[in-house]
């Protein structure tokens, strides 16, 4: 109980730290026109990331839950690579959503950040990784939101609400991930404020977007039970996610 | 995380991470705060030469594609930016395309090659060990988490290779015949026995973590990196130069007004030792590596 409530206490001060940090980055931005959109919106991300991670660092986690977030991510990276044989399709966000329905939301964020972070570590870090990381971080945020609010059960999904799920997936895909990942695009390409890029950019974003969604739905429909299943079985044999 | 042999041999290499890690946070916030097209010019091509000077040849085929995507962030600008007084023709319907535009283009396509270009040599030079060094002190448990992760995602890939061949050589492999619904399933399916060893596994991992002593108290975090004199030396030498250069550069260096009509205000002599100054601060990397490489080649010939 005492390391839920450090964690807490952690991720409160840093939700606070973070609060009043970016909104320093946002006026100072404001004031000073000749700093970079680019360098103000990633720092706001960054702060972002920060409650996540210092509510997590705070708690001092267990070996054996370590261990399971390890591997949750490691399988949200891989996936990809299970799905060689199919152009364009890019599992990882749905993985990142079965995990954060398995282990809450926190440990969700977690999951999603930690995963684009790794991937990037093998493919290259770039000007987008602090947003990729918010973007699969708010994946499996969401995909804890899911089970917390009791909107799915953790396991043993209906065909009827695996579907649901499935079109829940899309959404947030085409509705939140994918439109993070366009602002990012956005704020390096943007030297001057101007509506028609605004627009261009989100425009030329949607069909990316909705290929990743339809790649998510894919996903949540055919993998959520099998993986939620065999999370549940560690939770009843050995305690873990509770 | 690819070993490649002129990395392996660069001084840069040998350098502390807290100070690999400042100088790229440093060179990627001037790519970002210090604006103005000539800095970017000097950020670019420091940039490129520290890449060049890891890479050596292969170097040049990202440097010439970078070269590209300025080309068309700059082209791409004035269709969404309008502003601007001098139009170079109109499009559809009267749509102005003008230089002033073209120039924000190019300069906004610089910075982001430019940044793109010091990523390319981060990612050769702080690898994941060291990143996982630097913050295992501030975050042990996500530095683990993110080592364990790092290690788990080859021996992952090597596993689904292996199911992927296993079931191949049992006739249930993907063809290129199969419909996309049918290797969607396969894909799945095969991620779901990964999935099912790999959860297995974690609790051995962590009951095996916990059985040496995972998170008792009074244990030490061991690193293989020491902080030496020599790099407090370069820390200290490198933040000298960039505060001289920041100094003598002035606002000159955050970037010029595009609209309506360019502005370039001629640099003043103390711009220009800013400017000089700011070059010697990035092109240090790639200078130590440089020097390195002539040691060696001297010492070859006098053998």
């Amino acid at each position: 109980m005492s390391r839920l409530a450090s964690g807490r206490r952690a991720g409160a001060w840093a939700l606070a730290a973070s609060v009043v940090l970016s909104a320093a980055t946002a006026a100072v931005g404001a004031a000073l026109p000749r700093v970079s959109y680019y360098l103000t919106s990633t720092l706001i991300v960054l702060f972002t990331l920060l409650p996540f991670f210092a509510s997590f660092e705070g708690r001092r986690p267990q070996a054996r839950e370590l261990a399971v977030l390890a591997v949750l991510t490691a399988l949200a990276v891989v996936s990809r690579a299970v799905f060689a044989w199919v152009p364009h399709f890019k599992p990882m966000a749905g993985i990142v959503m079965i995990a954060g329905m398995a282990a809450g939301p926190q440990a969700g964020f977690l999951v999603g950040a930690l995963s684009a972070l790794t991937s990037n570590f093998l493919f290259g870090q770039g000007p987008w990784t602090p947003w990729q990381m918010l973007a699969f971080g708010a994946a499996g945020l969401m995909g804890g939101a899911l089970t917390r609010l009791r909107l799915f059960p953790r396991e043993g999904l209906s065909w009827g609400r695996r579907i649901a799920l499935a079109v829940v997936g899309y959404l947030a895909v085409q509705l939140v991930v994918g439109p993070i990942l366009d602002t990012s695009t956005l704020f390096y390409l943007m030297g001057s404020p101007s509506l028609a890029l605004v627009v261009a950019i989100y425009a030329a974003g949607a069909p990316v977007n909705a290929i990743h969604g339809t790649a998510t739905a894919a996903t949540l429909l055919l993998a959520a039970n099998p993986l939620l299943d065999q999370l549940a079985r560690l939770r009843t044999k050995y305690g873990l996610l509770e | 995380m690819t070993p490649l042999p002129q990395a392996a041999r660069s001084a840069v290499d040998g350098w502390h991470p807290a100070l690999v890690f400042l100088f790229f946070a440093a060179a990627l916030l001037g790519c970002m705060v210090l604006a103005n097209p000539v800095c970017l010019m000097v950020s670019f091509s420091a940039a490129g030469l520290l890449y060049g000077s890891l890479r050596g040849r292969g170097a040049w085929r990202f440097i010439v594609g970078l070269v590209a995507v300025v080309a068309v962030v700059a082209c791409a600008t004035p269709l969404f930016t309008t502003d601007g007084a001098t139009v170079l023709f109109r499009w559809l319907g009267g749509r102005p395309y003008t230089a002033e535009a073209l120039a924000l283009g190019a300069s906004t396509g610089l910075a982001l090659a430019a940044m793109m270009l010091w990523f390319a040599s981060y990612h050769l030079v702080m690898t994941s060990e060291k990143f996982t060094f630097l913050f295992g002190r501030v975050a042990p448990a996500l530095s683990l988490l993110l080592t364990m992760t790092l290690r788990l995602v080859p021996a992952y890939r090597r596993k689904a290779d292996a199911l992927l061949s296993a079931r191949a050589c049992i006739g249930k492999g993907a063809r290129e015949s199969d419909s996309l619904r049918e290797r969607v399933v396969a894909g799945a399916t095969v991620l779901g026995h990964l999935s099912a060893d790999a959860l297995e596994g974690a609790v051995i991992t962590a009951d095996s973590l916990r059985s040496r002593g995972f998170g008792l108290a009074g244990r030490t975090h061991f690193g293989i990196f020491r902080w030496t004199v020599r790099d407090a030396v370069i820390l200290g030498l490198l933040a000298a130069v960039a505060a001289v250069s920041v100094v003598l550069m002035g606002p000159w260096g955050f970037g010029l007004a595009y609209f309506p009509t360019v502005v370039f205000p001629a640099p003043g002599a103390s711009a220009v030792a800013g400017l000089v100054c700011y070059g010697l601060f990035l092109t240090a990397p790639a200078v130590a590596n440089g020097e390195r490489r002539l040691a060696w080649r001297w010492s070859l010939s006098r053998m």
